[in-house]
């Protein structure tokens, strides 16, 4: 009996020194942010980031997905660009009303070399975050929290304008804030917003697991590059200099132009992002 | 003594660094020096049939070697790891080749202290386990510090502190944990004498990662618990476990904030010829991983043991169960008996019979109000009655297993199971269709003149779902104790598209000589699911040529 007197103070003591706690209480997300985390100034540049987004209208689970981002979203402002790819099994179409394709050559080219096999997932800036490149929804604040801090290495200057009827002109010029070695490479792509259409949902809301008239935003459309890009730089970029690139563009008919914009981003060759821009198509 | 024993052990790693183990025991007269290599290499051969991807390196290979020295209660160790590059159905990220694992250790007064690399077990692994499985891909041993002290007769304390290996990295979470074991019958005299056999057990176990999330308001010290006890009597065994773990918001659970707890109770009753095991178990949310983030099998600091049968045979192995963390409820019974020889059911020689059941189920989870979906993120995603059964199974099986001796050279093994396997849950599909089964296995060996025997499987799995039928065969051939020869072909008659009615076909050889073996194969390998305790990994078509050697000293 002595011994167990002993012992049992001795074991609890033994086992609460080494084990330590936080118990969260609710509520588990802070509010909101106004935007203001990042807003571009004229003169200011700063690093922006690309989240792209793995979903599909037949994934259940992808609406909580993009409310992540919407929510990352409304904190980071216009530092954070949200790419929506929907490629993959997810993305397939099926009976109607699902029966709709938002599939590009372009998203499955990606959803293939990333060994996307599940939905909702993302990268953010294609950059590893604590090992892993492909991300849950959850870790993808985590995940630009990490990087935020980043110096830009570049600057993206965007305009568009409007050549006849659906064909637009992109003009992307791309200035070294301080000297690149390596190769650059340049993608332009085109999103679409407010595409209303059926997604497939897990929410008491929707006790059919239908949402009938979902928006659609961020949505990938087409490449205006190639996905890989085209290089624009060999070797090396020193600061202070400009490129100039242009590029000729068309709008399918069914998109709504005014809910469309293209997106611009740079990757070095092993496709991290390095820097990334958006612009809305104005349609006068 | 201590001195002396620091500065052999470093002449010993020397010694080893220097790529020879007979010269560090020819430097330390009394060292003990022992170890194991592994190799597995394929060469594939493209075959689009069935769907075997393109490999540009042609050659894949996983290699490994272990190499442990003890001198004097000082042991050091290291096991270097090649993949050039990693075979299919392994991480690309083992792509490489190093030392992941090394360790010095010394016991001193009922003090053993390990530095570096370790592997660990708290009770059932329940709230900590590391270990290894080369065929898995899994490696989740710390790198830190592991304590374990004995301070009196009965009572042991388990102490350690480190990060676990992420491939050829460190995961970024640091684990610490505490385990005490007391069995009462060799701590209080008093008890020693009776035949109840008593081992209690307490753990704690906490993982720091820093919280970086700017929505997620996450807890960066997660702690989870648990008590165990373990009695037995004669053939009586009984051994329970409990664990509780504190909200842990992770990519396992879609960052709810509930808590996890996990209650396992196993029981066994044996005598000559007769064998009873019962089992059950319920899991709540109980993934537990050094990196909130991580997914696959990647730094789990857990380990939730499987409650099904570990079946052997290829087509009664096809659909393996893999043990869900976010919620299972979950039993097993297990009779065995043997009729005894010379008995009229029994034959000559006697026959043993093995019943066998497993059932898994999904956990009752019931929404936390009408406007938060089950699940959801940043929640506490749902309530659930402790006792409640969920409404969707996962997994059944019935299996029972007759092993006879005809006569003295002829005895067979003949197996039966009936299969429910819930593909969706099981492999994270959305829309397959759940498997029904009737899987027979007959598993004959007959003893030849000058140590040889022959032995043939004959397996037929039955189903109108996934790919439908299946039949095999197996011949193999044993010159005792040396050599064998297989062949064997899975032929999926059954498939529903008579393009993917295809013959899987194998000839294996193997020669053993000591404790060298080497196995020499070709064929063709139908892609599926390989697990091991509830583990899983995902094991892609291939087709080409195999070479396995393996060794240890």
């Amino acid at each position: 009996m002595k011994l167990f007197k002993l012992v049992t103070p001795g074991v609890l003591f033994f086992i609460l020194l080494f084990v330590s706690c936080d118990i969260i209480e609710p509520p588990y997300m802070t509010t909101t942010g106004n935007g203001e985390n990042g807003e571009n100034g004229e003169v200011e540049v700063i690093q922006k980031f690309l989240l792209e987004e793995f979903t599909g209208h037949r994934c259940p689970n992808c609406p909580a997905g993009s409310q992540i981002a919407k929510t990352l979203k409304n904190f980071y402002g216009d530092r954070l660009i949200i790419v929506s790819v929907h490629a993959g099994f997810f993305a397939n179409p099926m009976s109607a009303p699902f029966n709709y394709d938002f599939r590009t050559p372009e998203g499955t080219a990606l959803n293939n070399h990333f060994g996307i096999t599940q939905n909702p997932i993302g990268m953010v800036n294609r950059t590893e975050f604590e090992g892993a490149l492909l991300l849950t929804p959850a870790s993808w604040g985590s995940a630009l929290q990490a990087i935020e801090d980043i110096e830009p290495g570049f600057r993206l200057d965007l305009d568009i304008t409007s050549v006849s009827g659906n064909i637009y002109r992109l003009d992307a010029d791309i200035t070294a804030l301080s000297d690149y070695e390596g190769e650059l490479y340049l993608v332009a792509i085109v999103l679409e917003d407010g595409i209303i259409k059926p997604q497939k949902i897990n929410h008491p809301d929707y006790p059919d697991g239908e949402i009938l008239d979902y928006e659609h935003n961020h949505v990938l459309r087409k490449g205006i590059t190639g996905i890989w890009g085209d290089k624009i730089i060999d070797d090396v970029f020193s600061e202070g200099l400009i490129l100039e690139n242009s590029y000729t563009f068309e709008l399918d008919n069914s998109w709504v132009a005014a809910n469309c914009s293209v997106v611009v981003y740079v990757m070095n060759s092993n496709m991290k992002i390095l820097q990334v821009e958006e612009k809305k198509i104005s349609v006068n | 003594m201590v001195k002396r024993g620091k500065s052999a052990v470093l002449t010993l790693m020397v010694g080893m660094l220097m790529g020879t183990t007979v010269l560090a025991q020819e430097l330390l007269p009394g060292t003990r020096v022992w170890g194991n290599f592994q190799m597995d290499a394929q060469y594939y051969q493209s075959d689009t049939l069935i769907g075997a991807p393109e490999v540009p390196e042609k050659i894949l290979m996983n290699a490994f070697a272990n190499i442990n020295a003890e001198f004097r209660g000082f042991t050091v160790g290291m096991r270097y790891e090649s993949y050039q590059n990693p075979l299919l159905g392994f991480d690309s990220r083992f792509r490489g080749s190093g030392i992941p694992y090394r360790f010095a250790s010394y016991t001193q007064d009922n003090l053993e202290v390990t530095l570096g690399n370790f592997y660990e077990q708290y009770g059932n692994g329940m709230v900590l386990r590391s270990y290894v499985e080369p065929n898995l891909g899994l490696d989740n041993s710390f790198d830190g510090i592991r304590l374990l002290y004995r301070p009196v007769s009965g009572v042991t304390l388990r102490t350690l502190i480190g990060q676990q290996r992420f491939y050829w990295d460190k995961g970024p979470g640091i684990v610490r944990g505490g385990d005490a074991e007391i069995h009462l019958n060799q701590a209080f005299g008093r008890l020693s004498e009776i035949q109840n056999q008593w081992i209690v057990g307490v753990s704690g176990v906490s993982r720091f990662q820093r919280d970086l999330d700017p929505i997620f308001i996450l807890p960066e010290n997660v702690a989870a618990f648990a008590g165990r006890v373990n009695f037995t009597r004669g053939g009586l065994n009984f051994n329970s476990e409990y664990a509780w773990k504190a909200n842990d918001p992770s990519a396992d659970n879609n960052f709810i904030y509930r808590h996890g707890e996990a209650l396992m109770i196993s029981s066994s009753y044996s005598f000559s010829g007769f064998g009873l095991l019962l089992s059950a178990k319920r899991i709540d949310n109980m993934g537990f991983r050094s990196n909130r983030n991580a997914s696959a099998n990647d730094l789990h600091i857990n380990y939730l043991p499987a409650m099904t049968r570990q079946h052997l045979y290829s087509l009664t192995g096809m659909y393996p169960y893999a043990t869900q963390p976010t919620g299972e409820l979950g039993a097993l019974a297990e009779l065995t008996f043997r009729l005894p020889r010379e008995s009229m059911l029994g034959g000559p020689f006697g026959t043993t019979i093995t019943i066998n059941s497993s059932i898994a189920n999904s956990i009752d989870k019931q929404p936390i109000n009408d406007t938060i979906a089950i699940g959801q993120p940043g929640t506490d995603g749902y309530t659930s009655r402790f006792f409640a059964v969920g409404d969707e199974k996962y997994f059944q099986d019935f299996n029972i297993e007759v092993s006879r001796r005809f006569s003295r050279n002829l005895r067979g093994t003949f197996t039966y199971m009936n299969l429910f396997y819930n593909q969706n849950v099981i492999e994270g599909y959305l829309d397959k269709e759940n498997v029904k089964a009737h899987i027979f296995v007959a598993d004959m060996t007959l003893r030849l003149e000058r140590r040889r025997s022959l032995r043939w499987e004959v397996q037929h799995l039955s189903t109108a779902q996934d790919n439908g039928n299946w039949a095999m065969l197996l011949l193999e051939y044993n010159i005792s104790p040396n050599w064998f020869f297989a062949v064997s072909d899975q032929y999926n008659y059954g498939n529903d598209d008579s393009d993917r009615q295809l013959h899987y076909y194998t000839i294996n050889m193997g020669y053993n000589k000591n404790a060298n073996r080497f196995a020499l194969g070709w064929g063709r390998q139908r892609e599926g699911i390989v697990c091991i305790g509830g583990v899983c990994r995902v094991v892609p078509a291939s087709t080409g040529f195999t070479l396995s050697v393996t060794s240890s000293f």
